[in-house]
């Protein structure tokens, strides 16, 4: 088993076991939030050795050459002798601009937008709180249309930082984010081809803000989008995305509840993956969107590849959430 | 020199163009594709990219112990065997023929794959 050394001291990994197990079987606490390679807070250096591919793709190249990698994604094949600290993306110092909720449980959050942000709506960005560590959350406001940032955070029941999000947080409040992270965004290149967004929950905040980067840049192809929630309350938005259908001939807007026994008027019966697949059977040359609950986002990017959209083409945020349990 | 079967085929290009078809056709023959059932579709992806450089005769850097190592678990585990070789290797035929790629190339790279075969299922 190749070994692992941190400040001065070497560790066999166990069979199997990633840098960030070892390192906290062995109660060396670095920061982590998703475990699964999303969120980037885990990231480390390898000063020798070389880390897996796979720790180090969604990475950026100066960082790759420098020997970052994620250490909740990095189960080594070799000897590495890694060091802490120093290398996490940069964060951001912001104020809290306004709280209001969408829904019973959907909050919008919005954040003055430092003067050096750079992002693409349908990003994600580092939330940090002061104890529970980081979650990521997606933009949905629009680089040089919005002039500050804008999350929809879903009260999770006995989740930290949403309900801190919820509950206690103020107008006025300073806060830390990350830079902006991830490449689901809109691709301005291919201004005709048709768009299908597919959306559980607050899988809406990434998708609200592509499309309406998409219809800033004039984007010329069929924009369609399906949003659904498992009942009514979920369903956040409703007006702006309808006045957003009335406005623009080329955006549909199909919203959708899937477990409400009466189907309220206005909205379709049905989990949006499902109606988006049933009306759009044909995805060769379509970009496809996909973002909300993991377990949706991963079956429907196969169906999607196999209904012949190019792999290149679908663009993903699975929302895994760290369990305790697995 | 004379090109290999992966110049005259259109190097990477190719392989970037015969991927979303080889690996679409995968997954959608119930023969082998429970052995490509891996959650993350992207890396999967990047494999068969892997796997078509090596059949076109590709820069790859796969030694027979690798491909022997890198399936001895489905052999043992998921039984794979050589009715699954064969399927793969008409999948490669068809996605070379869906691509318009003439039917001597297509041969080779299926020669290319076959020299695979005892590495592959571990005999
Ligand atoms: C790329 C990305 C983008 C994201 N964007 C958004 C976004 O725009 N809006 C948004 O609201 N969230 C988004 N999330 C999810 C978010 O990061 C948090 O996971 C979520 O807010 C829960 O955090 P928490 O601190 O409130 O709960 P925690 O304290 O982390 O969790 C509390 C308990 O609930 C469980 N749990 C957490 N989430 C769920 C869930 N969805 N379903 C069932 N059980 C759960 C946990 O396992 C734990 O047991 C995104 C996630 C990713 C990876
Ligand atoms: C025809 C000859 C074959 C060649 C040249 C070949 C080549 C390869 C290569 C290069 C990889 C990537 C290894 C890596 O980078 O991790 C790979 C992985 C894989 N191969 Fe093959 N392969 C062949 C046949 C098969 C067959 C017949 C099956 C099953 C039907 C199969 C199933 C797999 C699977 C499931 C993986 C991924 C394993 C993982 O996820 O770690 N291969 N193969």
């Amino acid at each position: 088993m190749p070994q692992l050394t941190v400040d001065g001291k070497t560790y066999a990994l166990g069979d199997k076991e990633s840098v960030l197990n070892c390192l906290t079987r062995h109660n060396i606490s670095i920061p982590h939030s998703c475990g699964s390679g999303i969120c980037q807070s885990c990231v480390v250096r390898a000063v020798e050795g070389k880390p897996t591919p796979a720790s180090q793709k969604s990475l950026k190249p100066s960082q790759r050459e420098r020997g970052v990698f994620l250490a909740c994604s990095c189960v080594p094949e070799e000897d590495l002798h890694i060091q802490l600290g120093d290398e996490a993306s940069r964060t951001f110092s912001t104020t809290v601009l306004s709280l209001k909720k969408l829904s019973q449980d959907v909050m919008r959050l919005r954040l003055n937008c430092p003067s050096d942000f750079k992002y693409r709506a349908g990003q994600y960005i580092n939330l940090h709180h002061p104890v529970a560590g980081t979650r990521c959350y997606s933009l949905a406001s629009v680089h040089g249309l919005d002039p500050h940032l804008e999350l929809h955070i879903k009260l999770v029941p006995q989740g930290l930082v949403s309900s801190w999000v919820h509950n206690e947080l103020a107008v006025g409040n300073t806060i830390t984010i990350s830079e902006p992270l991830g490449d689901c965004h809109y691709n301005p290149d291919k201004p005709d081809a048709p768009m299908l967004l597919i959306a559980t929950g607050c899988g809406l905040a990434p998708l609200y803000g592509i499309i309406r980067d998409a219809l800033h840049n004039q984007h010329r192809g069929e924009i369609s989008l399906y949003h659904s929630s498992r009942s009514k309350t979920g369903i956040y938005l409703y007006q702006d995305c309808e006045g957003l259908q009335a406005k623009h001939e080329n955006f549909r807007y199909i919203p959708s509840v899937s477990e409400d026994e009466k189907i309220p008027d206005g909205l379709h019966a049905g989990r949006s993956s499902d109606l988006a697949l049933q009306q759009h059977r044909a995805l060769k040359d379509y970009q496809v969107y996909l973002c909300g609950e993991p377990e949706m986002v991963n079956t429907t990017k196969r169906k999607a590849f196999l209904a012949g959209a190019s792999m290149s083409a679908i663009h993903s945020d699975p929302f895994v959430y760290f369990s305790p349990t697995n | 020199m004379s090109d290999t079967l992966y110049d005259k085929l259109g190097g990477e290009a190719a392989v970037d163009a015969a991927v979303d078809i080889f690996y679409r056709k995968v997954l959608s023959d119930d023969r082998i594709n429970r052995f490509f059932e891996g959650v993350d579709m992207d890396n999967q992806a990047a494999k068969q990219k892997a796997f078509l450089t090596l059949a076109f005769g590709g820069p790859n850097s796969y030694s027979g112990k690798d491909m022997r190592e890198g399936h001895a678990k489905l052999v043992k585990e998921q039984g794979l065997n050589d009715e699954h070789f064969d399927a793969v290797v008409e999948n490669l035929g068809a996605t070379l023929q869906e691509l318009n790629v003439p039917a001597e190339l297509i041969q080779e790279a299926a020669a290319i794959a076959e020299t695979t075969r005892a590495d592959v299922l571990g005999r």
